[in-house]
């Protein structure tokens, strides 16, 4: 196949979006089928590409001498682009439920469309260079969805989300010019093409620089001290939050750091340096900031943004110990999550939409009146907490074998923070599910009595995710052999 | 299950009659008390045949109760097993009468029965595991028939026993524990050889152990410290109940106690020493108890711990004279079954007073007896005999023991110097004990002729009560009679006949304690021996005219005498030291630290809640404009509803500095707008510009 | 083989079908539950049968290194017919004191599928499947504590299931350690890991595990739970929950000191002394914070935190015959626990008397019920002819014997005075319940006895626990033979 075909499905969701906004159609019946229809066919697209994967990258044009724009399809692209392509239809049906009583439902879904094709365009990048440009394209587009309801919160939330990106982004551009400047050769390549031999006495500012490059991918990642626009921007739309702010953004966030740690500083130069150890500190801040915030927060949406943060820094966790096997648990928990998290958000959005009751402790008996939702929140949350049987059990393990590969203090001290933060989870998840079936007696089951389960169109999501947390809980081979491929570079 | 089980049939023919006998009795009263006569009876003809047999019966039951039961029927064991059944069934048939109206009588004859089981089982048993799990049981079934009537102060005071019997069994175990994992094997036969084996390497264990199993079996036995449940458990018991208690279950005490002498410490004098010691301190404070006591049961009670002081000084002695402990073993035998038939005789004879008036004070029953010749003749016997008055079956066994002292005492002077440490050596120290034992032989003589003469001697204090006394001859039905004139006969038989019946018993009894018989027989009737029990008579007798009549009688107006209680009130071990140490002290102090362990966990976990994850409270958005006002004024209103909280509770500060804070900064912001927007405040402003500048000329 | 699959299976399914679709007579439920209860036993009692190399079954891997395998040994036989038999019995009186209760049929769920839970987890065959149906049996109990619904039951349950899962996370530790370093962790007597090249983390692992299987058996630090949890919840539940699920704590212990890392690999090391200490500081704790206590449900619950101790100190000694004791301590106090609780419930159920002081002459009211909680407290105090007493022996003689310094005088001086606050909280409730006094009016007294469903477990129990005192030799061989294969 050739090369050229790469470009396809990033520019079809985009057109299709900007043909929306033009010319917007006011029927709601035929606007979701629309757009569903142009989804769908992007998947597709993407499936097929990535089946027969072209061989060579495709060079489009660059922007000065050293700094070409380059799309590339390897390991790590099909697994990225293949996770957002299997949840982008999902959601999008979720959305039309969930936006049907609201206004400007157009713009929304436009720009909902165009970040399916950035986001793709973060994942089939071949070199920085491109990735950057679209990690930039991602912020501006997922504006106008964070301040869809026009509150002032909204508009509130809206600043700081971009300040906090706008300041990220900054610090990342140090490192790609840093990188420009020392690499042999700026494409990605397992095992990163920096070349080391005459650095000389640049090292320790390599190092540096590689810090400030993953703390500047890490507020995407909302590594501890910038996350805070990912539990202020919750006050947008489910299917934003949900989507966005669970898989689409901060993955890509996690994803650019995966590129820049092995694919251009290369995993062997910063094993056991400085930046290693500072890196892996500040994932375990922030899973253990995480999952504290988790249980002090109230309101539900809020508790599952900080619940997102501690497994993001789980990722980054297994990703900072600079081998195979880290990169391998990384990929698996960023897969496992993305399902779970999505899941959860989803039933948060199902509950706010059938009863608009926002904090936790207005869940009481409210089980019996929504069993399905609850029933995936409850599979959402005991794979989150990590419990046997369910996906969450294998990640958190794949992750702790590549904590305790060589002994040392750090991984230890990092597998009781996993199982700190395991605890924390388990508090603030299963405490849902134990307001919503048991708390508040008979009274609150007569007052909760009125609500219901939302229509199908919301539940198929939640049932497929919660299948498959299921079936990866009870036999996760395939995907541990999938990623264990791509981390070894054999895919 | 080897051996004849003949033995097994003793030990739980009983239990199981027990229970038969609770489901008669539901049914048919009458029915029961004969079925419960018939069992024991039957029992103590079997034990009779048994023993006049003679030879070995022994029975081993491996396995049950995790270490398997052993019995064992020889001489000793026969002895304190017939005695056992006999008084089983004299008490039996008393007791029908005793509790002819009273409740509960099934649940009496059935525990009762219990008790009969589980002391036969410690008589029988061949090895200490054994002894220990009947000894269990026999304190466990002989609380319930204590507490019969179930008044307050008789659940107290058996609330005290019952204590005593848990402690002390928990403590014995621990030293079977120790014993046990020193010595691999627990068999009575096999002790003696394994103790001697194994003592050398570790003494301390030994002594440790040794004073643990003294302290269990003591406890039952009224040992000096652990006595304080004898005086109370006897007045509130029912009268066959405490016959049995001080005549029989004590005795099962003392069996735990000759296993230490005879077995894990044999002729080892330390230990006989300290036994002594013991012995002749209870010996010593029953005396003194018995004589200030004023009720007629716990005179009877206080005087049985002075008599098993005699035991523990006779057991004492058999450590301390080594090879030539004859003697000591010959008399304490025959002191454990003389005392056992006296306490039985006169129990009885309390009981048939209690029965009768229902009261327990001297000043009340005096004169009781008067004009009632069996009860005068059976009370006499008993007296006399427990005196140690020649003639009776006491005399003979306290010489004994007297005889052994002086034996002692002789080798002394001899210089034959039996033991290494200095204390056993001083003669003069044996001469001082010899005097105790005669002076509290006294003591004996001086309570019980206090009373004889107030049962039977002194009239009541009004006529009409007295002329009631005497005019009620029919105070006893036919079969009690019976019983008490048997059982009171015996005694004089005993004393006067020794060789015939007491030296049979003696030498019947002294292989289980490995003692041999004396080279030239003992003549009791010789002068130096008439000699002891003349002294004690002569004392008692001053004792009783100078501490009963002068000191304990008071004069009342109307010219009659009251007796007096002179002990004084606060002097009990039990209230001063034991009550408040194991039910206050240590529970609270051990409540208190485990209530703090208790308390770790979820103290952290609660502090974590109200800090680092404490819940966020979204609701309250702070008010517009007021912001430093709600936070300040909230943080000293905290302070005021801590200090109301604490320190001025009675009056509390009325504050609400919120409220204050928010009228100050409202009031503030009026006042600026309104000075701001004056043309005072331009002009002002104006001035104040022109000075600085003219300040800047001037300076630069 | 398969079969090994229904014990498990059926409780779950009959649980589930129970929930999903309840029958509208309540004698039909009834006559359901009994059906699955005995048939758990019978094929409890059946497996128990078969030779022990038939018993092996391997379901599928989750992921390299995490084999669901399932293994039937002596251990697991024992404690698989224990849940079992207790679980029928319990049930069977679950059915009257249930009576006057809500949500029927969700109780009777859950309780049915725990029971399948426990039986998977006894078969389990390695240390990963174990912790799996560890954790599930958490999940599933939880229902069973909050099933009153009340704010103070919710708040019980809460507590339990974090404290659990707290726990079982601790001992997650070890499971991610041992499979880090490539153990195959399958559970063979004697241990798999060598204990000679065992680090220091290694040791730290074990004993986070001893301590997060603890939670669930009411060890020191972790045992918080047990006190809330066991008066608010329905009382066969607190009878199953203290007489039986804490056992499967110290089944976790077991196997992971005596099939996992192999008593080698802590003998005489700072971790079996840390264990000595902590299960004597519960034993003493327990007791005497049941002797204070006044709400009777509550001074069992405390009484079980100290009861389970003793077994745990007989497995810390790591010594054969203390082995035995702390194993026969397991069998006797299951028995003689559930016996209380359910007398416990008979007397709330029948006259709503929960705290200890509203007791006085009770005995007269319900004599068989408070002749059995006689006989069963009789036998937790440990006097001679009953069955404690016997594995108080084991334990004592075990401890002696086991020559650790201190530990070897110090555990039965404990255990003694343990036993002693066991009679000042346990006899003092029987003395008062039978003898209330002479002035105890005859004529007001109305009997209460329950119906024959709560009497038969209650007798069959208590009966049981003395009489096995009495003939413990069958027993105490079979544990005898355990202990010879571990130690």
């Amino acid at each position: 196949m050739s090369p050229y075909f790469i470009l396809v499905p990033i520019l079809v969701p985009i057109l299709a979006g900007i043909l929306l906004m033009t010319f917007p159609i006011q029927d709601y019946k035929t606007r979701a089928a629309a757009v569903e229809t142009v989804v769908i066919l992007n998947t597709i697209l993407v499936f097929v590409l990535l089946l027969n994967r072209p061989a060579e990258r495709l060079y489009l044009f660059s922007f000065v001498e050293g700094l070409p724009l380059t799309l590339n399809i390897d390991g790590m692209a099909t697994f990225f682009g293949g996770l957002v392509a299997f949840l982008w239809p999902l959601a999008t049906l979720y959305t039309f439920e969930y936006m049907r009583h609201e206004e400007r439902v157009n713009t929304f879904l436009s720009f909902y469309t165009i970040t399916y094709g950035v986001t793709l365009g973060v994942a089939f990048a071949g070199n920085i260079v491109t990735m950057y440009l679209f990690y930039e394209a991602l912020t501006m587009v997922t504006l106008p969805l964070v301040i869809h309801t026009m509150t002032e919160e909204a508009q509130k939330a809206t600043r700081k989300y971009l300040n906090y990106m706008i300041g990220g982004t900054a610090f990342a551009f140090i490192g790609i010019v840093f990188y420009s400047l020392f690499c042999t050769d700026i494409e990605f390549v397992l095992g990163g093409n920096l070349d080391v031999a005459n650095l000389g006495e640049y090292a320790n500012i390599a190092l540096l620089v590689y810090v400030l490059a993953f703390f500047g991918f890490g507020v995407k990642a909302a590594v501890f001290p910038f996350h805070g626009w990912l539990p202020t921007a919750s006050v947008a739309p489910t299917p934003v939050t949900a989507l966005l702010h669970a898989v689409a953004v901060v993955k890509s966030g996690v994803f650019a750091i995966m590129r820049l740690t092995y694919f251009c500083f290369g995993a062997d130069f910063l094993k056991g340096t400085w930046a290693q150890t500072v890196v892996v500190i500040a994932a375990m801040v922030t899973i253990v900031y995480g999952s504290t915030m988790g249980v002090r927060e109230n309101h539900f949406k809020r508790r599952l943004a900080y619940s997102t943060i501690a497994n993001l820094s789980y990722i980054l966790l297994g990703v900072t110990m600079m081998s195979p096997l880290g990169l391998m648990a990384g990929l698996c928990h960023m897969f496992v999550h993305a399902i779970m998290k999505i899941s959860g958000f989803f039933c948060a959005g199902a509950v706010m939409h059938q009863t608009d009751k926002n904090y936790v402790y207005e869940l009481d008996g409210l089980g019996y009146a929504m069993p399905a939702t609850f029933t995936a929140l409850l599979i959402s949350g005991l794979s989150l907490t990590g419990i046997p049987l369910f996906a969450g059990f294998v990640s958190k393990w794949s992750i702790v074998q590549a904590l305790l590969e060589q002994p040392s203090m750090m991984g230890y001290v990092g597998v009781f923070v996993l199982l700190y933060s395991a605890l924390m989870t388990g508090i603030y998840m299963l405490s849902l599910n134990v307001r919503g079936w048991f708390s508040g007696g008979t009274v609150a089951r007569e007052a909760n009595a009125k609500f219901h389960d939302p229509s199908w169109l919301m539940l198929l999501p939640l049932a497929i995710f919660s299948v498959i947390t299921v079936a990866l809980g009870l036999n996760a081979q395939a995907l541990l052999v999938f990623v264990q491929s791509i981390a070894t570079g054999t895919f | 299950m080897t051996g004849n089980p003949i033995l097994l049939l003793l030990v739980l023919g009983p239990m199981a009659a027990g229970i038969v006998s609770y489901l008669i009795g539901r049914r048919n009263k009458a029915l029961r008390d004969g079925f419960a006569i018939a069992v024991t009876s039957a029992e103590a003809v079997v034990m009779l045949l048994l023993v006049l047999m003679g030879g070995e019966v022994s029975l081993s039951v491996p396995g049950v109760c995790g270490m398997g039961l052993s019995f064992q029927l020889d001489g000793f064991r026969g002895i304190f097993a017939t005695v056992t059944a006999y008084m089983w069934m004299m008490t039996t048939i008393f007791s029908r009468e005793y509790l002819a109206h009273s409740r509960n009588r099934n649940r009496y004859y059935l525990f009762l029965l219990m008790t009969f089981g589980a002391t036969m089982g410690v008589f029988l048993s061949d090895d200490l595991f054994t002894t220990f799990v009947f000894f269990e049981l026999m304190s466990m079934a002989s609380y319930v028939t204590v507490i019969h009537d179930e008044k307050p102060e008789t659940l107290y005071a058996g609330g005290v026993y019952l204590a005593v019997a848990v402690i002390g069994g928990l403590v014995a175990l621990m030293g079977i524990f120790m014993l046990y994992s020193v010595t691999g094997t627990l068999q009575l036969s096999e002790l003696l050889a394994a103790c001697q084996a194994a003592f050398p390497g570790n003494e301390a264990w030994f002594y440790v152990l040794g004073g643990c199993i003294l302290f269990g079996f003591g406890a039952k036995a009224g040992m000096y410290p652990l006595h304080v449940w004898l005086p109370m458990a006897h007045p509130v018991a029912p009268a066959p109940a405490s016959a049995l208690l001080s005549g029989i279950i004590t005795k099962s005490g003392i069996f735990g106690v000759l296993v230490l002498c005879t077995r894990i410490f044999a002729g080892n004098a330390y230990w006989g020493f300290v036994i002594l010691l013991l012995g002749v301190v209870t010996m010593l404070l029953g005396g003194l108890l018995a004589i200030f006591s004023l009720d007629l049961k716990r005179t009877l009670a206080c005087s049985s711990m002075s008599q098993l002081g005699f035991i523990f000084v006779g057991m004492g002695m058999m450590d301390l004279l080594g090879e030539e402990n004859a003697l000591a073993v010959r008399g304490t035998i025959l002191h454990m079954f003389n005392h056992s038939n006296l306490k039985l005789v006169l129990f009885m004879a309390a009981g048939v007073v209690v029965m009768n008036l229902h009261k327990l004070d001297l000043n009340d029953i005096r004169g009781f007896g008067r004009k009632k010749p069996l009860l005068c003749y059976v009370f006499l016997m008993g007296s006399l005999g427990i005196g140690g008055i020649p003639l009776f079956n006491g005399y003979i066994s306290k010489t004994l023991i007297h005889e052994s002292i002086v034996e002692y005492i002789e080798l002394l002077e001899e210089g034959h110097s039996v033991v290494s440490f200095a204390a056993a050596n001083s003669a003069t120290l044996f001469h001082v004990i010899e005097w105790l034992f005669i002076i509290t032989g006294a003591m004996t003589v001086a309570y019980m002729t206090k009373l004889f003469v107030v049962l039977f001697v002194e009239k009541n204090r009004d006529r009409q009560v007295q002329a009631s006394f005497e005019a009620n001859t029919h105070y006893c039905n036919k079969a009690t009679a019976a019983v008490l004139a048997v059982s009171a006969t015996v005694l004089p038989i005993l004393g006067v006949l020794p060789y015939l019946t007491l030296n049979k018993i003696a030498d019947l009894g002294q292989g289980f304690l490995n003692g041999v018989s004396p080279e030239h027989a003992v003549n009791y009737f010789s002068l130096t021996n008439l000699k002891g029990g003349l002294y004690s008579i002569v004392i008692g007798a001053a004792i009783y005219l100078v501490v009963v009549r002068l000191g304990m009688r008071v004069k009342q107006p109307d010219r009659t005498y009251v007796y007096v209680n002179r002990w004084p009130k606060h002097l009990d071990l039990l209230e001063l030291v034991y009550r408040p140490l194991v039910l206050g002290l240590l529970p609270t102090v051990a409540g208190f630290l485990c209530r703090c362990l208790d308390y770790v966990l979820d103290g952290i976990v609660l502090l974590g809640r109200k800090t680092t994850h404490k819940q966020l409270r979204e609701g309250r958005l702070l008010p517009k404009g007021f912001e430093l006002a709600y936070v300040v004024g909230s943080l000293l209103d905290g302070g005021v509803a801590l200090l109301n909280a604490t320190f001025c509770k009675r009056n509390p500060i009325q504050a609400d500095f919120v409220r204050f804070f928010a009228d100050q900064s409202r009031i503030y912001e009026e006042t600026k707008r309104e000075v701001m927007s004056g043309v005072s405040f331009s002009l002002m402003m104006f001035g104040v510009g022109i000075m600085l500048v003219v300040i800047y000329l001037l300076v630069v | 083989m398969i079969a090994l699959l229904i014990p498990v299976l059926m409780p779950i399914a009959v649980g589930v079908l129970l929930m999903a679709f309840p029958p509208r007579q309540r004698k039909i439920m009834l006559a359901v539950v009994f059906a699955a209860l005995a048939i758990g036993l019978a094929l409890a009692i059946g497996v128990a049968l078969q030779p022990e190399d038939a018993l092996r079954l391997t379901l599928g891997t989750v992921a390299e290194g995490l084999t669901f395998y399932l293994q039937v040994d002596a251990v697991g036989k024992l404690f698989s017919v224990l849940v079992a038999f207790v679980w029928l019995l319990v049930g069977l009186a679950a059915f009257e004191y249930m009576s006057h209760e809500h949500d029927e049929p969700r109780f009777f769920g859950f309780y049915l599928i725990v029971e399948g839970v426990l039986a998977a987890l006894c078969y389990s065959g390695n240390l990963f499947t174990f912790y799996v149906f560890f954790e599930l049996m958490t999940l599933t109990s939880v229902p069973l504590v909050m099933h009153e619904l009340t704010h103070e039951a919710v708040m019980a349950g809460l507590k339990y299931l974090f404290y659990s899962v707290g726990g079982a996370f601790l001992s997650l530790f070890g499971l991610f350690l041992f499979t880090a370093q490539g153990a195959e962790l399958t559970f063979t007597a004697g241990g798999v890991l060598d204990s000679t090249s065992a680090s220091g983390v290694a040791r730290l692992a074990v004993f986070l595990m001893i301590l997060g299987f603890g939670t669930k058996a009411g060890m020191f630090p972790m045992h918080g739970w047990l006190p809330t949890a066991h008066p608010v919840a329905p009382a066969p539940a607190s009878a199953v929950l203290s007489g039986v699920i804490t056992k499967a704590g110290v089944l976790g212990i077991l196997r992971t000191v005596y099939y996992v890392a192999g008593p080698e690999l802590i003998r005489d090391t700072w971790v079996q002394y840390a264990w000595i200490g902590l299960t004597l500081i519960t034993v003493f704790m327990g007791s005497m914070l049941a002797y204070r206590e006044n709400v009777l449900k509550k001074r069992l619950a405390y009484s079980t935190v100290s009861q389970v101790s003793y077994v745990l100190f007989g497995l810390s000694l790591l010594q054969p015959v203390a082995f035995v004791g702390a194993l026969l301590h397991v069998v006797f106090h299951s028995l003689v626990k559930n016996g209380l609780f359910l007398s416990a419930g008979a007397i709330i159920c029948k006259t709503g008397k929960t705290k200890v002081d509203e007791l006085k002459g009770i005995g007269k009211e319900m004599p068989v019920v408070l002749w059995c909680f006689t006989l069963a407290g009789v036998t937790l105090v440990g006097i001679p002819p009953t069955s404690a007493f016997v594995s108080k022996w084991y334990l004592a003689t075990g401890s002696l014997a086991s020559g650790i310094p201190v530990a070897s005088w110090l555990g039965p001086v404990v255990l003694l005075v343990s036993a002693l606050l066991t009679a000042g909280y346990l006899l003092t409730v029987s003395i008062d319940a039978f003898l209330p006094g002479s002035d105890y009016n005859y004529a007001a007294l109305e009997k209460h006895e329950p119906t024959w469903q709560m009497l038969v477990p209650i007798v069959t129990l208590t009966a049981l626990a003395v009489l096995l005192g009495v003939w413990p030799g069958g027993l105490t061989s079979l544990l005898t033979g355990i202990a010879g294969s571990v130690l």
